[in-house]
């Protein structure tokens, strides 16, 4: 019996040892359809694209250099009592880069309300429709630092610096599943060579420091009232737009500014969706897709932003040794 | 619908009244009468030993052991000398001559004595005859030394020796975890001294966070299980831990490479206590499963002390416990985020024995689990789940002279439940609820037909765990039987249905996760539930050959799943989903010093349905088969060899892709989105499969005695021919991505 057993494990090892089975994890591509259109409420020239889905040999899609844009499609778009018809671009092949399309649409002219209903639908050149629908955003109520009733850099209250910069935002309507994104940059310029150059800062929420390197954490976009932007951010900020440059007298910092976003319903589930976080530990191997495009995919959303002027005060900028220029002048 | 609902209850309680009234009112005794009970314990510490065997031989009748060690033979005619045959595994086996009073009931305390590491050959007696007629469809009971000696992971773990039944699936080689017959992992209910645990596991699930050190029996319902139990929808699993040693101290200490224990045990004033502690010392083999490293840290340790004194209360056991599991995942980087689960649980237990055939035991339990994400700077957010289980439960057994047995029951369970969530849009919503669940049950087992038994019972929801659902009472019938149709063959079934209110927002497209809350399934959705068919033939060619071959179907309704289609706040966090798996399943065992063979196969199917979309769920595997050998080499050395099969787990392909408008990058001025990149697009869920899993483990150890100190040196290989098995594959890399390679580990244990 010994021996029959030590015979069957042997048999076994030398068996199943030997059996490596090829693997494919990819299936037959059948290709689809996928349309992209955002909607600005605040600009009267809006654009749409038509893509088609692709494959490659491999797991790298960057290999694929074909054109995927699909032209010769009708997209209209139904607003009010009113009918729009995009206009179907096609650029040069010079002009066709890695961030655009060959084909792409576009519409002059058009500049919703708020909280209005938008329909589109494109037709493609092999007749195919594809139908999404959505509500413009509705109205932004934003107050700065409302609580302690001044809009400064450096925040600060009965002459004390605060410890934070909170921007304070409502939305009226559908605040609950609607999600704003703000952003807050520093204006400054920076005298090179003679020739005055204007740059951004962006300021993040907060710094994590680690082996004395500082990586910036950036608001994502939420529908919390408040956004809390750290002091010690702030100071980080002003520093890095200098750092390692001794000529702070080259830079002029001549304002601040948050810039909003306001995304609609099925915008914001999109930018949610692509917001999926990881642990670093948890493995998934599917992930939730937002589409709002019958019949295809893609995402047909609308958004307005609202730009926020923030006062800075002189000293501020001067403390870390720059010029400071007053917006008004 | 709800009438024919009704209207099934009703005939099946008619029914349940009728074997109470109809078969046990009256006795009469052509002669008289007495019922025999004993204890069966081990000589060298007075622990119980569940599961034995005795028989009267000269009536060629007999019984198990409980799991408390307690037999109980009513209806011996009284007065005549017997020969008790005793026998347990891995014991010497006795002949007690005793002789029965009339209308009493006589009590024996037996002491078996184990036989010595160098022979260990000693045949069992009885077994088949002992309980021909018990209802015991789908029931494995496990006796904690048989595992000792099976290959191991990184140690002797409990939850990992259930992989090899037939219907019971692994979650991976990552966890101790298990699927059983198409059911969900939080389908399974796992009980320590009847208090349930609700995440028993340490390090991701690598390990259970039982150490089988501190257990006695282990006995496992893969479905079709009786009134007693209730709460989940695909099995039970009831641990049952030692008393510790009653007449001397002793201590036990072990290393393996991933963690340390000691466990300590004497006799108290009347009574004895245990006392076991575990924890991790090293992180390094981790790295070997989830294949990265994770500093994570875990310990255990359980306490039980137990008092027996006739002054204080006759015939009564008191027993006291407490567990704790603690694990937690600590990183040194403040950009990642810190994890922390722990369960602890308390209870205490009344046992109590009369003068008549009559056991009730009253326990009451406190049952915590908490689960905390701490974001620190990373880009998580912070998650905390909390689950207080306060309940009291009296159960109560008599057994008629004719056998048959009557129980009865009552359960109050409190339950507070925190979740603490943050969604993806910041929302922090708290998801939990308080609610209180009072059951009861009773059930007649009819045991009195040498040919035939039966099992037939009902438990009562009164009320239920969810808010606003008061009047809301349901009902779970259950029977199971056993028909001998030869001293050969035996055919048994079961049907039962079951609801479970408690659910676990478990992701399903996770491999790995860390975070899998507790809560009480919401007031928009009604309780799961399921009905169970169990049908089976047993063969018992031998007292040491056994055949059985069982089928299953499950219908499962009302599955809280999580909404990966939440999108919008208030889109609901759990749909319903329906539910169905059935299949067969065949177990073979032959036990013959010095081999103990045990070989299984499983032919199975799982569905699941969401929305009208019916899809195979990831533990759906159509094959899983298992063959075990055990060695006993003699002086000491034993060998063992395990091989487990199981065909392609279902996953997602990839179709594709397509490009994908992204959010902006802060590379730019500033700008909401930036741009397009390409994007996998997935085939429809689960159609593709993985390919077939199996792996083959070998363990070797010697016992030995130094002094009064015993010594265990265990050897165990893990995938000896390092088979690849695929784990998941990285979908944007087409990385492969494989479970344990050959894996060595050596544990070494000390016993005083």
């Amino acid at each position: 019996m010994k021996k029959l057993i030590l015979f069957s494990i042997c048999a076994g090892v030398i068996f199943f040892s030997g059996c490596d089975e090829a693997f494919n994890p990819k299936t037959e591509h059948d290709e689809e359809y996928l349309l992209t259109c955002l909607i600005s409420c605040d600009q009267n020239y809006q654009t749409a694209t038509i893509t088609h889905t692709f494959d490659v040999d491999g797991y790298d899609p960057s290999i694929y250099d074909e054109d995927i844009s699909i032209g010769g499609a009708d997209i209209m778009l139904w607003y009010e009592d009113t009918v729009y018809v995009f206009k179907d671009s096609t650029l040069n092949d010079e002009d066709v880069t890695e961030n655009n399309y060959k084909h792409f649409y576009y519409l002059e002219n058009f500049n919703p309300e708020h909280n209005r209903v938008l329909e589109l639908e494109a037709t493609m050149p092999n007749g195919r429709k594809l139908h999404s629908t959505t509500i413009t955003p509705s109205l932004l109520k934003t107050a700065i630092n409302a609580w302690r009733g001044d809009q400064l850099v450096p925040p600060s209250y009965n002459d004390e610096i605060a410890d934070e910069f909170v921007f304070y935002v409502e939305i009226a309507g559908d605040f609950l599943n609607s999600l704003y994104l703000p952003r807050f940059f520093f204006k400054y310029k920076k005298n090179e060579n003679g020739v005055v150059n204007h740059y951004l800062k962006e300021v993040p929420l907060e710094y994590i420091e680690k082996e004395n390197e500082y990586s910036p954490i950036y608001p994502t976009a939420t529908n919390q009232i408040k956004t809390r932007f750290n002091m010690n951010a702030i100071d980080r900020a002003m520093q890095e737009i200098s750092e390692g440059d001794p000529n702070k007298d080259n830079y002029t910092v001549y304002g601040a500014f948050v810039y909003v976003w306001v995304l609609d319903q099925n915008l914001s589930a999109y930018y949610g969706a692509l917001q999926m976080k990881s642990d670093g530990f948890t493995v998934r191997v599917d992930v939730p897709e937002f589409s709002n495009v019958d019949n295809g995919f893609g995402i047909f959303g609308s958004y307005f932003e609202k730009l926020f002027d923030i006062r800075v005060l002189a000293y501020y900028p001067q403390s870390f040794g720059y010029r400071f220029e007053s917006p008004e002048n | 619908m709800f009438i024919k609902k009704i209207l099934t209850d009703k005939v099946f309680l008619l029914i349940i009244l009728f074997l109470f009234v109809g078969l046990n009112p009256i006795s009469i005794y052509g002669q008289q009468k007495g019922t025999l009970r004993g204890l069966i314990t081990d000589s060298t510490n007075g622990e119980a030993l569940p599961f034995g065997n005795v028989l009267i031989k000269e009536l060629n009748i007999g019984a198990s052991t409980d799991p408390r060690g307690y037999f109980l033979i009513p209806s011996i005619p009284a007065n005549i000398e017997y020969t008790l045959l005793v026998s347990y595994v891995g014991y010497e086996p006795q002949d007690i001559m005793v002789k029965v009073i009339p209308d009493r009931i006589t009590h024996l305390d037996i002491g078996l004595t184990p036989v010595s590491i160098e022979l260990q050959t000693v045949e069992k007696v009885g077994q088949k005859m002992a309980e021909d007629n018990a209802t015991d469809i789908g029931i494995t009971r496990i006796a904690v030394r048989d595992l000792e000696y099976l290959p191991k992971g990184v140690e002797t773990d409990l939850f990992r020796s259930l992989q090899y039944l037939p219907g019971v699936n692994k979650v991976g080689d990552i966890s101790a975890n298990y699927y059983v017959r198409g059911g969900g992992t939080n389908q399974n209910l796992i009980l320590l001294n009847k208090a349930p645990i609700y995440y028993p596991f340490h390090a991701f699930g690598i390990l259970s966070a039982v150490d089988p050190d501190i257990i006695n029996s282990l006995e496992f319902y893969k479905g079709g299980f009786t009134a007693e139990y209730h709460g989940r929808l695909s099995s039970v699993l009831n641990l049952d831990t030692k008393d510790g040693n009653k007449y001397d101290y002793g201590g036990k200490a072990s290393i393996s490479f991933l963690s340390a224990k000691a466990l300590i045990e004497g006799p108290i004033p009347n009574g004895s206590f245990i006392l076991s502690g575990r924890m991790s010392h090293s992180n390094q083999i981790i790295k070997k499963f989830i294949k990265k490293s994770a500093p994570i840290d875990f310990y255990d340790f359980y306490f039980k002390a137990n008092y027996m004194n006739d002054d204080f209360w006759k015939d009564a056991k008191w027993t006291v416990y407490a567990f704790q599991s603690n694990d937690q995942l600590a990183n040194d980087d403040i950009s990642k985020a810190d994890f922390r689960w722990k369960n602890r649980v308390v209870g205490l237990n009344l046992f109590q024995i009369s003068d008549s055939p009559l056991f009730y035991e009253i326990s009451f339990w406190y049952s915590r689990f908490v689960g905390e994400v701490f974001p620190n700077k990373s880009n998580l957010t912070y998650k905390k789940n909390q689950l207080r289980d306060l309940s009291v439960q009296m159960d109560f057994n008599y057994i008629y002279d004719s056998k048959d047995e009557l129980s009865a029951g009552i359960k109050i369970m409190e339950v507070h439940n925190t979740l603490l969530i943050e969604n993806t849009k910041g929302v922090i919503s708290d998801l939990g609820a308080f609610g209180t669940n009072i059951s009861a049950y009773f059930k007649y087992k009819l045991m009195r037909y040498e040919y035939f038994g039966m099992d037939a019972g009902t438990r009562f929801n009164l009320t239920r765990l969810a808010k606003g659902t008061s009047g809301k009472y349901f009902i779970e019938p259950r029977i199971a039987f056993t028909w001998n149709l030869s001293q050969l063959v035996q055919l048994k079934g079961a049907w039962g249905m079951y609801h479970q209110e408690l659910t676990t927002l478990t992701d399903e497209n996770e491999v790995i996760t860390l975070f899998e809350p507790w809560l009480i399934t919401p007031n928009y959705l009604n309780p799961a539930n399921a009905i169970h068919y169990v049908a089976g033939v047993y063969f018992n060619f031998d007292v040491d050959f056994s055949l059985e071959i069982e089928s299953y179907y499950k219908d499962m309704n009302e599955l809280p799943t999580l909404n990966d289609k939440k999108f919008q706040v208030d889109d609901p966090d759990l749909v319903s989903a329906e539910g169905e798996a059935y299949g067969a399943e065949v177990l073979l065992r032959y036990t013959k010093e010095p081999i103990s063979l045990i070989g299984s196969y499983a032919l199975g199917w799982a569905y699941k349905e969401i929305d009208n979309w019916l899809y195979y769920p990831k533990y759906d595997t159509r094959h899983n088969a298992s063959i075990s050998v055990e060695y006993n080499l003699g002086k000491g050395w034993r060998t063992s060899a395990s091989w487990y099969f199981n065909s392609g787990a279902p996953f997602t392909q990839v179709e594709g892709y397509y490009d994908k408008l992204q959010t902006s990058g802060r590379t730019d001025s500033y700008g909401l989105f930036g741009g397009y990149a390409p994007y996998t697009i997935l085939s429809d869920k689960n159609l593709g499969r993985l390919p077939d899993y199996h792996r083959l483990d070998f363990n070797i150890s010697k016992s030995f005695q130094w002094g009064n100190t015993k010594f265990k040196i265990d050897l165990s290989i893990l995938n000896v021919y390092d088979r690849a098995n695929i784990f998941y594959f990285e979908r944007d890399t087409g990385e492969r991505v494989n479970m344990l390679p050959f894996l060595p580990s050596i544990a070494i244990a000390m016993e005083l």
